[in-house]
C-alpha cells in the first residue's frame, strides 16, 4: 500500500521539488516563455489528445464537467459568504477558494493512480475550471469581464474538437493523434516544474490570513468533493477523480492574475504556499482514501 | 497507391515537422525563444529522464542495444574519415566544417521519428544509437572544435548518467522501482517536444550567409549519411527495425549540437548555421522519402 502510494505521489513531488530546487540554486528560469509555452501549444495538444483517445465515454465526461460546474457554484456560495462573515475582501480570497490546482498537481495524480481513464476524467474537471478561471477568476481578480478572452484561449477549441470527436465516436486521423500526443507530452512535468519554482519565489506575509484561505481551499474542496461524488452516484474512478481534484490547493494562477491585475497578490500567494504545503503532507492519506 | 504512401508516411512524419512548424511560426512572429533556458532544461531534466524510463521500460534483449550501440559507432567514424577527406580536398577547416558532416539531429528528429514508425522498440533503439552519438559529439566533437581533448563534457552530461543507470538495470535484468519509473517517464515528456520546437525556433532565427557551400555540404552530409548507413545496416546484418533505426539516424540533417560547438569554441558558427539551416529545409522534402524507403 504504502509502496504504491509513494508511486503516484512521488513524480508530483519530486517534479515540484525539482523546479523548487532549480529556482533557489540553478540558473534563470524562465517562468513566462514556459507558461506561454504550456498555455499556448501544450495544454490544447494535451486535452485534445486525451480526450479523443477514447478511454471514457462523452455521458461520463458530461457528468464530470457538469459536478465540476456545481463545485464552483457551492464554493461560491458557501467560501463567499464564510469570507464576507469573517470580514475577508471576497474579491481577493474567493478565487482561490473556486479554483484548485488541477492542473500542475492534480493531473499527474490522477494520471498516476487511475491511469489514461483517471487523466481523461482529470482532463474534464481541470478544463472547466480553467475556463472559469479565465473567466469568472479574471473579472473577481479584474472586475473587467470580458467574454472574448475565452474565445482566445486556445484550451476552449481543442476541448470543443475533443468533444466532438467523442460525440460522433470517430477516431481523429492518426497524424493529428499522434502529433498532439507528442506535443501535449511536455505539459505536465512542465507545470509541475513550475510550480516548484513558483513556491520557491512566493513569500507568505500574513500567515494567519494565508491559513485561513489554505485549510478552507482543501477542507471545502474535500466536503464538495464527497458530496458531489455521492449525489452523482459516481464510483471507482471517477469517485477518486471528482475528490482528489476537488481537494487539490489553492491554483497558481490565483496568484498571477491576482498580480497582473494588482489585486493584493502577496496575500494571495500565502493561500497558495501554505494550502500546496499542507497538500503535501496530507496528499499520502488522501491518494490511500480514493485508490 | 500515392494515397497509401501518403497515409502510412503522414502518422510517422507529421508529429516532426508539425512541432518544427510551430517552433519556427513561434519565433517568426518575434515571440522571445529563451533557447539558454530550454537547451538547459532539455539536456539537464527531460533528456535524462527520456532515456532512463525509455530504456528501463522496453522488454528487449540487452545484446541489441550493444549491437547498435557498434553499429553507431562504426557509422560516426565512416561519417569522420569520409568528411574528414572530401573537407580535406575542398581545402575547408576540419575545425569548422567537420563536426557537421558527423553528428545529426538524433535526438530531436531521430528518436521522434524512430517511435512513430517502429513504437517503443524503435524509440529505445534510437536511444542507443544516440547515446553513442552524444558520447562523441562530447568527446571527439569538442576536440575537433576546440583542438583540446578532454573528458569535462562528457563527466558533465547528465544524460551519461542516465545511460549508465537503465545499463546497470537492464544488465541486472530488474526494473526500476515504480515511483522511479513514474517520475522519469512523465518529466521525460519534456525533452523530444522541446527539441523539436528548438529546431524550428533554430531554422527561423539562424542566418544563410554562404547559400552555395552550405547547399553542398548539407548535400554532402545527407548522400553520405543514407550511403553508409545502408552499407551499415547490410555490414550488421540488421534487418527490419534495427535496419530502419540505423538508416533513419545516419541520414538526418546536421545537428544543432555543432552549430552550440561551434559558437561556444568561436569557430565561425555562422558557416555551420548555414549548414543547420539548409540541410534541415533539405530534409523537410527528403524525410518522407526516407521513411517510404525504411517502412
Amino acid at each position: 500500500m504504502t509502496t504504491e502510494i509513494f508511486a503516484i505521489v512521488a513524480p508530483v513531488l519530486l517534479g515540484a521539488a525539482l523546479g523548487f530546487g532549480w529556482a533557489r540554486y540553478g540558473p534563470p528560469f524562465n517562468t513566462e516563455l514556459l507558461t506561454s509555452l504550456v498555455l499556448i501549444i501544450g495544454t490544447p495538444c494535451l486535452i485534445f489528445s486525451t480526450l479523443t483517445k477514447f478511454t471514457v465515454d462523452l455521458e461520463t465526461v458530461g457528468n464530470m464537467a457538469l459536478a465540476t460546474l456545481m463545485s464552483l457554484a457551492f464554493i461560491s456560495v458557501v467560501g463567499g459568504s464564510i469570507l464576507y462573515v469573517t470580514r475577508q475582501p471576497v474579491r481577493t480570497f474567493l478565487p482561490s477558494l473556486l479554483f484548485p490546482n488541477a492542473g500542475n498537481m492534480g493531473l499527474p495524480l490522477c494520471l498516476f493512480a487511475f491511469g489514461d481513464e483517471g487523466l481523461a476524467l482529470g482532463i474534464a474537471f481541470f478544463t472547466v475550471t480553467s475556463v472559469g478561471n479565465f473567466t469568472l477568476g479574471v473579472w473577481l481578480a479584474s472586475g473587467d469581464m470580458s467574454p472574448s478572452r475565452l474565445l482566445r484561449t486556445p484550451l476552449i477549441w481543442a476541448a470543443v474538437a475533443g468533444v466532438a470527436f467523442l460525440a460522433t465516436g470517430v477516431n481523429p486521423p492518426l497524424w493529428l493523434a499522434n502529433t498532439t500526443q507528442l506535443i501535449g507530452g511536455f505539459t505536465i512535468p512542465a507545470i509541475l516544474i513550475a510550480l516548484g519554482v513558483a513556491l520557491a519565489q512566493m513569500q507568505v506575509k500574513n500567515l494567519g490570513r494565508a491559513i485561513l484561505v489554505g485549510v478552507l481551499r482543501l477542507v471545502l474542496g474535500f466536503a464538495i468533493g464527497l458530496a458531489l461524488a455521492h449525489l452523482f452516484e459516481f464510483d471507482g474512478i471517477a469517485r477518486g477523480v471528482i475528490i482528489l481534484q476537488c481537494t487539490m490547493p489553492v491554483a497558481v494562477y490565483n496568484f498571477l492574475f491576482a498580480q497582473r491585475y494588482d489585486n493584493r497578490p502577496s496575500d494571495v500567494a500565502g493561500g497558495v504556499v501554505i494550502s500546496t504545503t499542507i497538500s503535501f503532507l496530507t496528499l499520502p492519506f488522501l491518494i490511500a482514501f480514493v485508490i | 497507391m500515392i494515397l497509401n504512401h501518403i497515409a502510412q508516411l503522414a502518422p510517422v512524419v507529421a508529429p516532426v515537422l508539425i512541432t518544427i512548424a510551430i517552433g519556427y511560426a513561434w519565433a517568426r512572429q518575434g515571440r522571445a525563444l529563451d533557447v539558454r533556458f530550454l537547451a538547459n532544461l532539455i539536456h539537464n531534466v527531460g533528456m535524462p529522464c527520456m532515456i532512463f524510463s525509455t530504456l528501463t521500460r522496453v522488454n528487449v534483449d540487452p545484446l541489441v542495444f550493444v549491437d547498435m550501440g557498434w553499429a553507431s559507432l562504426a557509422t560516426h567514424l565512416a561519417f569522420v574519415l569520409i568528411g574528414a577527406l572530401v573537407l580535406r580536398a575542398a581545402r575547408l577547416p576540419l575545425s569548422v566544417y567537420l563536426n557537421g558532416m558527423v553528428y545529426p539531429n538524433a535526438g530531436n528528429v531521430g528518436l521522434p521519428l524512430c517511435f512513430f514508425a517502429f513504437g517503443e522498440f524503435g524509440l529505445a533503439l534510437s536511444i542507443a544509437w544516440f547515446t553513442i552519438d552524444s558520447v562523441m559529439a562530447a568527446t571527439l566533437g569538442v576536440w575537433v572544435a576546440s583542438g583540446k581533448f578532454t573528458g569535462r563534457d562528457l563527466i558533465r552530461a547528465p544524460l551519461i548518467y542516465a545511460a549508465l543507470g537503465a545499463v546497470c538495470f537492464l544488465a541486472s535484468g530488474t526494473k526500476p522501482p515504480v515511483w522511479l519509473a513514474n517520475t522519469t517517464g512523465l518529466i521525460g515528456g519534456l525533452a523530444i517536444p522541446l527539441l523539436l520546437v528548438l529546431l524550428g525556433a533554430s531554422l527561423a532565427t539562424l542566418r544563410v550567409t554562404n547559400l552555395r557551400r552550405a547547399v553542398l555540404l548539407s548535400v554532402l552530409r545527407l548522400g553520405m549519411g543514407f550511403g553508409i548507413g545502408v552499407i551499415a545496416a547490410w555490414l550488421f546484418g540488421f534487418e527490419g527495425v534495427e535496419r530502419g533505426v540505423l538508416i533513419i539516424n545516419c541520414s538526418l540533417s546536421v545537428g544543432i549540437i555543432n552549430y552550440l560547438l561551434s559558437q561556444y569554441y568561436n569557430r565561425e558558427p555562422q558557416e555551420v548555421a548555414a549548414m543547420v539551416v539548409v540541410s534541415g529545409f533539405i530534409s523537410i522534402a527528403t524525410l518522407p522519402l526516407l521513411l517510404a524507403y525504411v517502412l
